[in-house]
């Protein structure tokens, strides 16, 4: 067994287990970790160059070319846009973030979100048009995708069992079963809560950890989530799991199960006993405060 | 109809069981490199010399002063190669997590790399225990402590590198500041 772990790649630590007692698990964590550098070059919203950027600062309408993992993603967010019926939505973190503004419990009435689809238009495998100015943030879908590339990366390395993790979006790659621990919104990782996988990909959210971070966001309204409900997807693949557990906040119960039969995904959702409102020091208030730091 | 979802509630007096008992005990580290694998991997083929560096009280505040990040230890573990590179083993004390890495330094003080040696985690509160910290400085705490060394991986959360950039703040601070003179002297 060998397992690396890289910093800074989107945003987070990206760990890499291999199984495989074989001499090439190496090379294919490097190449892995290469990979999803790349990935993060072209996505990043903070990286000037990345290809993420010029459609966030290019002149309206322009025909742009990007990467054919730029537009893989653009696809699968347009998709999960009509899906959710607008809840998921690139666009409205970085308006939050613009707006230096986060409501916590109102939505904005006069945000004026449009569908994602009046915006941008993909063209070919390389090339999207942009009608209308956008400015998108790939922060609740990249991680996923880059670990399932990830994953793609080290089976074409002939690897069997292996695992990536970046920062809880995970992907088992083989037969191999994997005990995940899920952090309990107060007792952290002495929490039994666990899941298997195997061959699958598992994402949480846990908006109670980030207060401050619009990432947990209606795209219909700018409503962030507030609660403390932790919400945990298993699905085929990453960027599924890791965009459907910021969806399911905010969507109808009926909804919420037709989109998860049609992705063929399953949610855990975990919330904490009434009780835990009444008690005193272990409020959620008197908590809050190691969760924003 | 067969759902989709699955609810769980958490139990509440859980809190006040870890709190009291499994909070002190229970954490969990991956070795992911010892120091000479790190050392191997950001430079191949270097020999490397360790030096011994007590930070001064004034150096300390000198440090956090321009780093404007806060210094965990004064003892710094430092190696240097014939070329001039430096290899530096640092920690850093995230929201749920300790993690020990290593940088490598140019003579002239850029980063060429960094790679994470180990990564503990625990409750958040835990981390900040002065007791626990200690362990990293001696090994006093380290028997009370149940590391817990299967492949653990956790979902929940984005772990930040926030603090990894401070960290790495604060070493080319200590470069500016302690090391580039160390070498000239």
């Amino acid at each position: 067994m060998i397992r690396r772990a890289k910093p800074f790649l989107l945003g987070t630590i990206v760990d890499i287990t291999v199984f495989d007692d074989v001499t090439n698990a190496a090379d294919a964590i490097d190449a892995a970790f290469q990979r999803i550098q790349e990935i993060h070059e072209s996505m990043s919203f903070h990286v000037q160059s990345s290809d993420l950027s010029k459609i966030n600062s290019c002149q309206i309408p322009s025909v742009l070319n990007v990467s054919k993992d730029l537009i893989k993603v653009l696809s699968v967010c347009l998709d999960l846009n009509k899906n959710s019926e607008g809840i998921f939505n690139p666009a409205v973190a970085a308006i939050l973030q613009k707006m230096g503004k986060l409501p916590v419990s109102k939505g904005i009435a006069n945000l004026n979100l449009s569908v994602l689809s009046d915006s941008i238009v993909i063209e070919s495998d390389s090339k999207v048009l942009v009608k209308q100015a956008v400015c998108l943030d790939l922060g609740g879908i990249a991680k996923g995708y880059a670990v399932d590339e990830a994953c793609k990366v080290l089976k074409d390395y002939g690897l069997i069992n292996a695992l990536v993790n970046a920062g809880g979006d995970i992907k088992a790659l083989g037969p191999k079963t994997h005990n995940i621990k899920i952090r309990h919104p107060y007792a952290g990782i002495n929490s039994d809560y666990t899941a298997d996988i195997s061959e699958q990909a598992f994402a949480t959210s846990a908006p109670y950890l980030d207060p401050q971070m619009p990432a947990h966001v209606d795209g219909r309204n700018g409503y962030v989530y507030s609660g403390n409900e932790v919400v945990s997807i298993k699905a085929k693949d990453c960027i599924y799991a890791d965009a459907l557990c910021k969806i399911a906040f905010f969507l109808n119960e009926d909804k919420l199960e037709q989109l998860l039969e049609y992705y063929d995904a399953e949610m855990i959702v975990a919330s904490i006993s009434q009780n835990m409102h009444n008690a005193g020091k272990f409020s959620i208030e008197s908590k809050e405060g190691y969760a924003s730091r | 109809m067969n759902s989709r979802i699955v609810r769980i509630v958490l139990p509440a007096v859980l809190t006040i069981a870890c709190e009291q008992t499994l909070f002190i005990d229970r954490c969990f580290a991956i070795t992911y490199l010892t120091i000479e694998q790190a050392q191997e991997l950001l430079a191949p083929h270097v020999s490397w010399k360790q030096i011994s560096l007590h930070l001064s009280e004034e150096q300390v505040d000198s440090i956090e002063e321009l780093s404007e990040v806060s210094v965990l230890s004064p003892e710094l573990k430092v190696w240097n190669a014939a070329n001039g590179d430096l290899f530096i083993v640092d920690n850093v004390l995230g929201k749920h997590e300790f993690i020990t890495y290593a940088v490598l330094l140019s003579a002239e003080g850029s980063v060429k790399g960094i790679e994470i040696l180990d990564y503990r985690e625990t409750y958040g509160e835990q981390i900040r225990r002065a007791e626990w910290r200690a362990q990293f400085v001696g090994k006093s705490q380290v028997e009370q402590l149940v590391f817990e060394k299967d492949i653990v991986n956790i979902s929940g959360a984005t772990i930040s590198c926030s603090q990894i950039t401070k960290g790495v703040k604060r070493l080319l601070a200590t470069y500016q500041l302690v090391l580039k003179n160390l070498k000239t002297s």
